[in-house]
């Protein structure tokens, strides 16, 4: 007991030397862990901003899908900006403003935004990234050639009288001389007998395509009429002209002109519920005119003047299943895309253009002057198929956020 | 009361000085042996994060540009059809973007300055070098120091998508090199603009 008693008075300086280690291995730690921290807060820090700008790149591709595909998203972005909702992934998220550009309906500007590990900018290391994009909207199947025929019919078609059909190229000027020829084709998707009928003096200088599997007993002929070129079918995969609709833009217009009256219309795309031309009026184009009619065709009088007489700065679709009928003494040049139709032509003014028809008759002595030029023409674009969407400019907005020297 | 008791011998001390001394040494040592590896984790931690930092400037701004806007040549490709260089000059739009600059009239990018990373093999920095093709006033920074090696290279089969690899290493005040062997860092940009 005594030397118990004497050992606990003793001093010494071990327990001294435990504590003065213990602090040096603390403070030793703490160094060394808050370095590790400040290297770890970095590093999380930077693979945020990665993914941040991975998810802001995700935002601009994913945009651009939506206006390859969206046809309504592509039309509604055309006049007002759309914000989209925030897409959350598993460690990052985005999102998008799509904009129209002024004076540019093929363009679009994408302002994206990544964020990370997600859009709360309170959220532990939280890094935002900004991506903008200006793209162009370009087709991305060009439209079929809207005239590949001189006259197309669906269901049958007939002319008679005088008539001739031939061709011309309005490229190389006003039908005439050498620039007349046989390259033109007259074409009825049908099968049946006599859907394809001359009768009189009528002539086709030129080929004539009847439907797939059609007999030669689809064209019948008598009194002088005649063809000149080669008789065959339409290809098995030939489908009917597709209705077309009003394109969004075109200008509302009435288009009923009557006695002395004329009627000018600019260069543009318009839309009418019919066109009614009698008497001595007209209608007087200037440049490229494209009129969408919902109703009935009459034109007669002194009808429509087209500018410089070239076809293809006229084309009437008829958007509907009204008749269309061209008669008179005057000419008409333009194109009628009328599929669903029944067009009739009559009088002595001859026709140079071309024409799409459900069913087409053709009386009097006005002949049919087709233009090869309108081969060219493409037909509207279907808004809702796929579009070819690329980038045109492309920027990062956070670059050179850490300076550029001096 | 006598006191019977009696204080240390001068032996004692000493032997007690010793065997402190002995224990002071070899916790010193031990605390002297981890600040040193401390430093190398801390400098190879360094060097890591500069290298990454670098990496991610000149990738950002590469992103920016276009393959038709990289200006220098990257010498014959290899048998691999992989070409390289050390230094890499291409064109940047307007370097710090706003909503009503980005594009010029046609909704191009506005190409304005001239960029050029190299190394500076006096002082193992990456040099930034920009120039301003419009007042042709130039900006230099460094983007990273320690830098032992900087090379780009591209297939020529995607001109677009640029590699850079980094080499890093840092001396010590004690003469030893962190790490023994330059650390070496890649990160792949594509020239995002058409």
């Amino acid at each position: 007991m005594k030397i118990l008693k004497s050992t606990t008075h003793e001093k010494g300086f071990v327990l001294l030397v435990v504590y003065m280690v213990a602090v040096f291995m603390c403070l030793f730690s703490i160094a060394f862990f808050a370095r590790h921290q400040v290297a770890i807060q970095a590093t999380e820090r930077y693979q945020n901003r990665v993914l941040a700008f991975n998810a802001a790149e995700a935002g601009i591709d994913y945009a651009l899908r939506e206006l390859s595909t969206n046809a309504t998203r592509r039309t509604a972005t055309a006049t007002t900006a759309y914000t989209s909702p925030t897409v959350t992934l598993a460690h990052h998220a985005f999102w998008y403003v799509a904009s129209p550009v002024a004076g540019r309906s093929d363009l679009r500007r994408i302002d994206s935004t990544g964020c990370a590990p997600n859009c709360t900018n309170t959220s532990r290391a939280y890094q935002a990234s900004n991506v903008v994009v200006y793209c162009r909207i370009t087709s991305g199947t060009p439209p079929p050639s809207l005239f590949t025929y001189g006259v197309y019919a669906k269901d049958s078609l007939s002319m008679s009288g005088n008539a001739v059909f031939d061709s011309y190229n309005s490229n190389y000027g006003a039908y005439g001389g050498s620039n007349k020829n046989a390259n033109g084709t007259v074409a009825v998707n049908s099968t049946g007998i006599g859907k394809l009928g001359l009768s009189g003096n009528a002539k086709i200088n030129g080929n004539v395509l009847v439907g797939y599997g059609g007999e030669s007993t689809v064209v019948s002929t008598s009194g002088n009429a005649k063809i000149t070129g080669t008789r065959s079918n339409l290809t098995q995969d030939w489908t009917n002209p597709a209705t077309v609709t009003v394109p969004t833009g075109a200008t509302p217009v009435s288009l009923n002109v009557s006695g002395n009256n004329t009627l000018t219309l600019s260069a543009g795309t318009y839309s009418a519920s019919s066109i009614s031309i009698s008497g001595n009026a007209k209608i007087v184009t200037s440049g490229e005119v494209t009129i969408y009619v919902s109703g009935a065709i009459n034109i007669s009088g002194n009808g429509i003047l087209v500018t410089n007489n070239h076809p293809a700065n006229l084309i009437l679709y008829s958007t509907g299943s009204s008749n269309v009928s061209i008669s008179g003494n005057g000419s008409f040049y333009g194109g009628i895309y009328a599929p669903n139709s029944a067009v009739t032509t009559s009088g002595n003014g001859d026709f140079f253009g071309a024409m799409i028809s459900k069913t087409y008759t053709q009386t009097g002595n006005g002949s049919i002057h087709y233009d090869v030029a309108m081969n060219t023409i493409q037909g509207p674009a279907d808004p809702n198929q796929t579009q070819i969407v690329r980038v045109k400019a492309w920027q990062e907005m956070s670059t050179l956020a850490w300076g550029t020297g001096s | 009361m006598k006191n019977t008791r009696k204080g240390f011998t001068f032996i004692e001390l000493i032997i007690a000085a010793a065997i402190s001394s002995l224990v002071l040494v070899g916790v010193f040592g031990i605390l002297l042996t981890s600040n040193k590896q401390l430093d190398v984790i801390h400098a190879k931690m360094s060097l890591e994060e500069s290298s990454r930092e670098a990496l991610f400037k000149m990738a950002q701004e590469i992103r920016q540009t276009s393959n038709n806007k990289i200006t220098n040549n990257f010498g014959t490709p290899d048998v691999n059809a992989v070409q390289q260089t050390n230094t890499l000059i291409f064109i940047v739009p307007v370097p710090v973007p706003n909503a009503a600059s980005l594009v010029d009239v046609n909704f191009d990018p506005l190409w304005a300055d001239s960029i050029q990373y190299s190394l500076d093999e006096a002082t193992n920095q990456i040099l930034r070098t920009s120039t301003n093709l419009a007042t042709n006033v130039t900006q230099q920074a460094v983007l990273a120091d320690d830098v032992t090696a900087l090379a780009f290279s591209r297939k020529t089969a995607a001109p677009e998508l640029i590699t850079i690899t980094v080499s890093t290493q840092r001396t010590l005040s004690d003469g030893r090199n962190v790490p023994e062997t330059p650390m070496q860092m890649t990160a792949q940009a594509e020239a995002r603009n058409p």
